[in-house]
């Protein structure tokens, strides 16, 4: 059976990335003011990122080109396990937890960091097919000792939530 | 000497010590709190206190702190403190084959040992090493930076181009902030968060502790099952017979640990990281680092311990902090009685005594405590997946908050987070990343400084003799080994064509 040849398009990708950020470094840094000596003009803010911007662009181009040449042997058996992850409940259990993360900021300044994080930790638990009953005792052993340690011991601010102290 | 140890031994002294070790303990175990925001912390308490009563609980926090800094490292891969990134490697890797206790015992011992040489060294030869560290200017400085950044050939297990392209994403991250120089703001795009730079710490819970657990979401795995498999019984004696059979890795992680720490600026962090490198490419086993060996645990957590006694040298002898921790205590310093400078060890030789028989103290006190520390971490870890997985996803969350108080760095541990699921897709190594993170503003700043100072000539850089050795030994450590393997391959060459001539 002929071997199916595929090119390895994350990789490319990541070469693209990389060479469009290297690209952006140098364009932006070259609006940094420069450096002024005695009247000479000196190594200013933009002469390291510039550098950076290079090598990026360099190594960008050479990720794209070296998994060009390089296809990857790709068998079906691979293929079929890449798809399914994407339709897996793992990678929705995946999203859910960066959406989580990403609204908990918010969440607790609404809320407050209690009732925020008890929510936070209980959902992602249950998520996880954690039993409601260790999952409602985890949350909120988890939500006391981090308030003991960070408010009670490192007097770290945390949000108490417009709803409780009314804003 | 003898009074100024057994007064150590008083219950105003003894109690403050203990508790702040096992405080020590829950800081370093904790994400996001560190050792230096843990002696932040107890320096108000300390005024109050008589002087050798501060010391034991500044210095029993920090070995504490940076000792247990390992155990989520090790356990979960989550570094507790910046100095436990290199446990994430071969620490985590023994924990994945059920062997996360040895390693953590073998952590201990070795903390136990590379602080207890540490302070040796602190004692013995600190003004001479003081006065050595000071001859570093920028130009010797750019080259640390340049040998800590070099160690990105040697943690990259053979991906040595994708390993360049995670140090070179680092070092661009590092140039967000605040120019040092110019106090230009670069890359801030007029966000007030960005303006002072991206702090490390949240960037290091994301990669390490956030992307594994992404990583764990993805795979089909038992979600009541134990978290970490095959505990057993603490293996002490086995962690002691191992650091034995390893003694000249401890010997030389220690010296590389002192000898970086008692470089103002360096640290605990770059100390460990130098060390795992050295020891990677140096050891018989190189191929197993970075697949659970042994030598990969002992190698950072020598130097990190022993970082913290090189730290106290310039703070001692020359009023220079060697790091965050001494720097805070610097200060505090003249409260307790003591005058920062040469003359430290004649004019208050008590309290000097007192403070390194704390040292000692501590290293010893360290072995119960950190013990205690495993203990409790193992009876937590027998809980299922799915409730550590998200205690673990919360403590990152909350931990990247608690550096700063500040929220938006939950998005950059979350986007690190991100990052580090992908490149690790991708093969591309993390490490080098974390390295170009912290090591970036040192090559920056010394770099620029420095071709200021010589009017953009670089010739000055390589010429110096402290900058020069470093150099070499840089080249010797990378290419050391072809070089030897090229000289050999054409001397037998040589004698072969010479033997059949002969023939």
């Amino acid at each position: 059976m002929k071997e199916k040849l595929k090119l390895p398009l994350g990789e490319i990708i990541f070469g693209i990335v990389l060479s469009i950020l290297g690209i952006f470094m140098i364009l932006y840094s070259r609006t940094f003011p420069k450096l002024y000596l005695s009247g000479d003009v000196m190594t200013g803010p933009n002469f390291f990122p510039t550098n950076i911007g290079i090598l990026m662009i360099i190594f960008g181009i050479y990720t794209i080109i070296a998994n060009i040449l390089s296809r990857k042997d790709l068998s079906e058996k691979v293929k079929k396990n890449e798809i399914s992850f994407y339709r897996s409940q793992g990678f929705f259990t995946f999203l859910i937890f960066i959406f989580f993360i990403a609204i908990y900021p918010p969440v607790i300044n609404i809320l407050g960091f209690f009732l925020g994080t008890f929510l936070f930790c209980f959902i992602l638990m249950k998520r996880l097919q954690a039993k409601w009953m260790s999952a409602i005792i985890a949350s909120i052993i988890i939500v006391f000792f981090s308030w003991i340690i960070f408010w009670k011991i490192a007097y770290i601010s945390l949000p108490m939530g417009i709803i409780f102290t009314g804003g | 000497m003898f009074s100024s140890i057994t007064g150590l031994f008083s219950l105003k002294v003894f109690i403050p010590w203990i508790l702040a070790m096992m405080f020590g303990i829950f800081v370093g175990a904790t994400p996001g709190l560190t050792a230096t925001m843990a002696v932040a912390l107890i320096i108000p308490i300390t005024y109050y206190m008589d002087a050798r009563a501060a010391f034991a609980m500044i210095l029993g926090i920090s070995f504490t702190a940076i000792f247990a800094g390992d155990i989520p490292a090790t356990f979960l891969r989550v570094p507790g403190t910046p100095a436990s990134g290199a446990a994430t490697l071969d620490g985590f890797e023994m924990n994945k084959k059920g062997k996360g206790v040895l390693a953590l015992s073998i952590d201990l011992v070795g903390s136990v040992l590379g602080g207890l040489l540490g302070i040796s060294l602190l004692i013995f030869v600190a003004p001479l090493l003081a006065k050595f560290a000071l001859r570093f200017t920028n130009f010797e400085y750019f080259w640390l930076g340049v040998f800590g950044l070099s160690m990105t050939a040697i943690v990259s297990r053979g991906k040595i181009i994708n390993g360049f392209i995670s140090a070179i994403i680092g070092l661009a991250i590092s140039t967000i902030g605040i120019d040092a120089t110019t106090g230009y703001p670069r890359f801030a795009f007029g966000n007030i968060n960005l303006i002072s730079g991206i702090s490390f710490i949240p960037v290091m819970i994301g990669l390490f502790g956030l992307s594994e657990i992404l990583k764990n979401l993805t795979k089909k795995e038992e979600l009541s099952a134990s978290t970490v498999k095959g505990f057993g019984k603490i293996p002490f004696l086995e962690a002691i017979k191992t650091i034995w059979k390893y003694k000249l890795r401890f010997l030389i992680s220690s010296v590389i640990g002192v000898f970086i720490g008692a470089l103002p600026g360096a640290g605990a962090d770059i100390a460990a990281w130098v060390s795992y490198g050295a020891a990677k490419k140096t050891s018989k086993n190189r191929n197993e680092f970075g697949t659970g060996h042994v030598e990969g645990v002992i190698a950072p957590t020598c130097a990190n311990n022993a970082a913290l006694g090189g730290t106290w040298i310039p703070a001692f002898v020359f009023g220079i902090p060697g790091d965050g921790i001494t720097a805070i205590v610097l200060g505090a310093m003249i409260m307790y009685g003591l005058r920062p400078g040469p003359n430290i060890f004649s004019q208050s030789r008590d309290l000097m005594n007192s403070i390194f028989a704390i040292g000692i103290i501590s290293q010893i006190l360290l072995i119960p405590i950190g013990f205690l520390g495993i203990m409790a971490s193992r009876q937590l870890l027998k809980l299922p997946r799915n409730i550590i997985w998200v205690g673990v996803v919360f403590f990152s969350v909350i931990g990247s908050y608690a550096m700063n108080n500040n929220f938006f760095d939950i998005y950059i541990m979350l986007f690190a987070g991100l990052v580090g699921f992908f490149l690790e897709k991708l093969d591309v190594p993390l490490v080098p990343l974390i390295l170009g993170l912290i090591l970036g503003p040192m090559i920056e700043n010394n770099l620029r400084t420095g071709l200021i100072k010589t009017d953009g000539n670089f010739l000055l850089f390589i010429t110096r003799p402290i900058s020069l050795s470093i150099i070499v030994v840089m080249f010797l450590i990378l290419f050391g080994e072809t070089l030897s393997q090229f000289i050999l391959r054409l001397f037998r060459g040589k004698n072969n064509e010479s033997s059949r001539s002969i023939h």
